[in-house]
């Protein structure tokens, strides 16, 4: 299979002028996509900068002042604030490490059984959370997950086991949530994962196992750093979803009990939205796009550089 | 050998090396193959359990889904739940899923195809730092996007249009199908493309007659994600529809803790109902799914 | 293999294909309706009134063939018997009624959206009585008073609406809205349960307390079930709760304000000793409430109550409606109904809330909506709404014996209808954004995150800035 960057290797071995690859015939292919999205990106952002700096109120009729940079300042010395990103940040580096080691021992069962009869529907079964709607997980995650007549505290009692109050104790609540969205979204990491391992070719293995690498040291010596690349797509895909968790939160736990659950996406919604403080919340959302868009291009420079 | 995306042309498949190892000790591999498949389809359960949980529930009556003990099958299958979710207004939510996830599909393919195909062959400077910058805008939290975009839309008057919500997704989408498509752009060979060109093919019909053919596996699995990532949509919807260009998501919303009475049946019911054509697209997608979605990341 | 895959997909679209037919087969449509003359026409309370509404419904006939109403409002309970209701309005008619219900919490954001926008795609508007400065200041919901006065006095019977949800629909002397669906709490109990334990049902604040505990000593069930989610539930039931705590809270806000004049002085009150005490209370709860206590909002209040989970809750109206119906309760029969009780001293002050329609000033369809609300919230359509599902918004319908026989509950709220409040939830623009903050410092402290001075003192002073900075007089 091939790289990511192939364009440049293909294109050091071109000859550099060719009759129809003309700036015309680039533009007809190549900019209806780049002016369609540079409009979505760049116009809105502008738009919010400007509200960032103001005290506007989506539907109010109250006159609008410009408040420099009160709304930043406001976000980075908010406890409250400071806690949600906090919280946030502490769903991505549990949730994360979790699917990618979960996924990846997942991924090795089904490797170990990808010429068996039936293991191909047995992985799209498998897969099938990743296709469903955030909505629909979080509605029937906050059903099952009902201490009061949800089915898994039932089954857990019946069990002999304590069933704790999932999503309604302050403590815990946070772990639900991560739960919910691992469940989701561990068949994606472990599917990648899976064609990373079909990627390794036997020889290749076969000669570590020559060297007389171990199992365990063979992960390390050769399964991750021939699939840096797709352990750094899963960081960035799983990263994303951690990050943007909303409707999970929406419809189990509205951000409680007491904020134990509010994360930022949630925040932000609640902020634009419902007390319609558009100025502070372009400012949440303008911060959280600077992170976010800083943590992805060191991720992608970092996992997808050239050797 | 990953997922083939791309139909290969004059080159060896390279089948794995069967055969020999099986002769060996075959009866003890027998039993350690078993007790293997036997993990991978326990493995496999957790995914499904709460699936069928859903479509029990979407047949119990309000009382049925509030009892503990739970009842597990509902015997009275009751279809009253079904019933009250095929009104003429829940449909037309239904429809404006439709209308939004055909659009974007259609438009992805328009601005996705061609750009993608640009991407990979035709010599843009700085082609590398533009797929950095397309794939990042993915990258982005729809909620955090959604407050800049509302107040685009707003200055326009196109909020609570279809169009606002479609143009959003087309967003999200295109930029994920653009930076697959041109991987697998790269992986036709140059020479087919260049004898084409010979035979007086334009770029535009060498892309229509010879790449996209020989890429439409690649290319028939992304749209399928394309389908589920916007049938799916929800933080755009949920802020920018209108009063009558709800989706089927925003629908599904109101079945939230600050509503008064949740009847859990006719939730279920309504998930059971919405999440059908996606399980049908993960069958018709199995074969590329079960093979493992390495996205060109593989080397 | 290719054949195997092309069978495969064949059976998966096929499946697909019949689970589809066989759910549009059960979709079963149409309500019936009694008379098609004049539906509902039965109902009405006066022989002027029938004629008046017999009259009106003739010419409302056919009138808005081909056009389309749009309504945005909430999904409580009572969305199957409005439905019910619009249906017959359809069939009369011959427009057709799109009515999008939502969550609460969606719902105002929804609506103030819809208003930012000055979009026409909605023509009657509900709003719960607290979003009404919210929407006055947005200037989306047109003033009714000019319709009112020109309106057949026979027909609307204005009057007879109840006076608090009169009082309620106003601002600043301006009317907003038309009353159709007004909340009050009660206190509501389960006969066997209350048998059980050997308590008698509560008068007062404390006898409730202690019934609350002794049930579930005694029978291992939860004796009650509070609102204790973060936000807006546990921030509204803090409301519900605190003028029969014998609190206010705000250094205005309470019935015995001269003039009216609720807002003039908003000091927070969050921190005085009957507010502490309101707060308390819903901590010392939980030990009897049921599972997952820190959770419970206004669905789940009713479910614990309505499969026997919970001895004694104090719903809304609509939840008591549900309550007979043995489709949505186990406990028909087995529960009885009385008015809330109050801290000893202190006088009734029931919660109330609920529904109104106003019409959206950018819609281009009002003289439509004027009809559907005249229509809607007429008393014969009023009373054939109570009998569906719905509410009384008028006297005459609480009076109706025929429904009293029915729903021996009205009853009891035609007691307490008086001695409700319309300002209990302050209506100010800031009214939502003030019940989620609150809820939002007492759910942390429910929750244990802080203690109870922090969170009521954080509550004063988060709020109380907030409405300073809105032009507010605080203390």
């Amino acid at each position: 299979m091939t790289t990511l960057t192939t364009p440049d290797r293909i294109r050091a071995q071109r000859t550099p002028h060719r009759p129809d690859s003309t700036r015309a015939a680039r533009r007809a292919f190549v900019a209806p996509l780049i002016v369609f999205l540079a409009l979505m990106s760049a116009v809105p952002t502008i738009f919010s900068l400007v509200t960032s700096l103001t005290d506007y109120k989506v539907g109010a009729d109250t006159p609008v002042h410009f408040v420099g940079l009160a709304n930043y300042v406001r976000v980075v010395t908010s406890p409250e604030m400071l806690a949600t990103y906090g919280r946030t940040f502490l769903v991505v580096v549990i949730a994360l490490p979790f699917e990618l080691i979960v996924g990846y021992l997942i991924a090795k069962v089904f490797h170990r059984v990808h010429e068996l009869r039936g293991s191909s529907l047995i992985r799209t079964v498998y897969l099938l959370p990743v296709m469903l709607p955030e909505i629909v997980v979080g509605l029937l995650f906050g059903y099952i997950m009902n201490t009061r007549v949800g089915v898994l505290g039932f089954l857990l009692s019946a069990a002999g086991l304590p069933a704790p109050d999932w999503l309604g104790d302050p403590r815990i609540a946070i772990f639900s949530i991560m739960m919910i969205v691992v469940w989701q979204w561990t068949p994606l990491a472990t599917v990648i994962l899976y064609g990373g391992l079909l990627g390794i070719p036997g020889e290749v293995r076969e000669a570590a196992a020559l060297d007389g690498a171990g199992r365990i040291r063979s992960v390390f010596s050769l399964e991750v750093p021939m699939m840096r690349k797709v352990i750094g797509l899963i960081a960035l895909l799983a990263g994303v979803q951690l990050i943007g968790t909303f409707a999970t939160v929406l419809v189990t736990t509205q951000g409680g009990p007491g904020t134990t659950t509010t994360v930022l996406s949630y925040e932000i919604y609640r902020q634009a939205f419902v007390f319609f403080n558009t100025g502070y919340g372009s400012a949440i959302a303008i911060i959280t796009l600077v992170i976010v868009i800083l943590l992805s291009q060191l991720l992608v420079r970092f996992a997808f550089k050239e050797d | 050998m990953a997922v083939t995306f791309v139909e290969e042309v004059g080159r060896s498949s390279g089948k794995h090396p069967r055969g020999g190892r099986r002769l060996r000790a075959r009866g003890r591999r027998r039993l350690s193959d078993a007790m293997f498949w036997l993990l991978a389809a326990l493995l496999a359960l957790p995914s499904v359990l709460p699936l069928l949980w859903l479509l029990s529930t979407a047949f119990k009556n309000y009382i049925e889904t509030q009892v503990v003990p739970p009842v597990v099958v509902p015997f009275s299958l009751d279809l009253e739940n079904f019933s009250s979710i095929f009104t003429p207004q829940i449909m037309g939510y239904f429809t404006n899923s439709v209308i939004v996830t055909a659009c974007v599909l259609v438009l992805v393919l328009v601005l996705a195809l061609p750009a993608a195909y640009g991407l990979a062959r035709l010599n843009v400077r700085k082609a590398k730092d533009l797929q950095f910058w397309i794939i990042s805008l993915r990258m982005l939290p729809p909620m955090a996007v959604v407050v800049p975009v509302y107040m685009m839309f707003s200055f326009i008057g196109l909020n609570g249009s279809l169009v606002s919500i479609i143009c959003m997704s087309t967003m999200m989408n295109a930029s994920f199908a653009t930076w697959l498509f041109s991987t697998f752009f790269e992986q036709v060979p140059e020479e087919t493309e260049e004898a084409a060109q010979l035979d007086g093919l334009g770029r535009f019909q060498t892309l229509v007659r010879i790449s996209i053919p020989l890429a439409r596996t690649g290319i028939l699995t992304v749209m399928g994600f394309v389908f589920v990532f916007a049938w799916n949509e929800l933080p755009f919807a949920l802020v920018l529809s209108g009063q009558l260009t709800q989706t089927f998501t925003v629908f599904l919303s109101t079945f939230t803790s600050t509503n008064a009475l949740i009847n859990y049946g006719q939730m279920a019911a309504a998930c059971v109902l919405y999440i059908t054509p996606v399980i049908v697209v993960t069958a018709l997608m199995q074969r590329q799914l079960a093979a493992g979605l390495s996205f060109g990341a593989v080397k | 293999m290719a054949q195997k895959r092309r069978i495969r997909r064949i059976v998966a679209a096929a499946s697909a294909a019949v689970l589809m037919a066989g759910l549009s087969a059960c979709s079963s449509g149409g309500s019936g309706t009694g008379s098609d003359k004049a539906p509902y026409a039965q109902w009405a309370p006066t022989a002027k009134n029938k004629a008046a509404f017999e009259s009106f419904s003739e010419k409302l006939k056919g009138k808005y063939e081909g056009k389309t109403l749009n309504i945005v409002g909430i999904k409580d309970p009572w969305y199957a018997a409005a439905l019910d209701m619009i249906g017959s309005f359809e069939k009369l008619t011959g427009a057709k009624v799109t009515y999008n219900g939502y969550s609460y919490n969606d719902g105002y954001s929804k609506e103030v959206l819809l208003g930012q926008q000055k979009s026409s795609q909605a023509d009657v508007i509900m709003y719960d009585m607290p979003w009404i400065g919210k929407f006055a200041q947005t200037g989306f919901v047109e003033p009714l008073d000019d319709r009112l006065k020109k309106a057949d006095k026979d027909l609307l019977m204005y009057d007879d609406f109840y006076k608090v949800m009169r009082a309620g629909a106003q601002w600043k002397g301006k009317t907003l809205g038309v009353p159709f669906a007004p909340y009050f709490t009660m206190n509501v109990y389960n006969t066997e349960l209350l048998g059980k334990a050997g308590v008698k049902p509560p008068k007062t604040m404390s006898e409730f307390e202690s019934a609350c505990h002794a049930i579930k000593e005694k029978t291992g069930v939860a004796g009650t079930a509070l609102n204790n989610q973060s936000g807006t539930p546990v921030g509204q039931a803090y409301f519900e709760y605190i003028y029969n705590m014998g609190g206010k809270p705000f250094a205005s806000e309470s019935p015995d304000q001269p003039g009216g004049d609720y807002y003039s002085d908003m000091t927070p009150q969050f921190s005085s000793p009957q507010s502490k005490a309101t707060i308390k209370m819903f901590k010392d709860l939980l030990d009897c409430e049921p599972k997952g206590a820190l959770n419970i909002d206004w669905n789940s209040r009713y479910s614990a109550f309505a499969t026997g989970q919970a001895a004694m809750i104090q719903p809304w109206n609509y939840d008591i409606a549900s309550l007979g119906s043995s489709s949505k309760s186990a406990v028909a029969g087995k529960y009885a109904v009385q008015p809330d009780p109050t801290a000893s001293g202190v006088a009734l002050n029931t919660p109330v809330g609920g529904w109104e329609m106003g019409i959206n000033k950018y819609s281009g369809k009002k003289s439509l909506a004027w009809d559907f609300i005249q229509w809607f919230s007429s008393p014969a359509v009023n009373a054939a709404f109570m009998d569906d599902g719905g509410f009384a918004a008028r006297y005459s319908v609480q009076d109706n014996t025929t429904l009293q026989k029915k729903y021996p509950w009205l009853k009891v709220q035609a007691k307490v209808v008086d001695t409700a409040f319309p300002a209990f939830r302050p209506q100010v623009p800031e009214a939502f954004d003030i019940m989620s903050q609150l809820g939002d410092q007492i759910g942390a402290y429910l929750a244990g995150q802080k203690t109870l001075d922090q969170a009521t003192s954080d509550a004063d002073s988060q709020i109380g800035s907030m409405l300073k900075s809105a032009g507010y007089t605080v203390h």
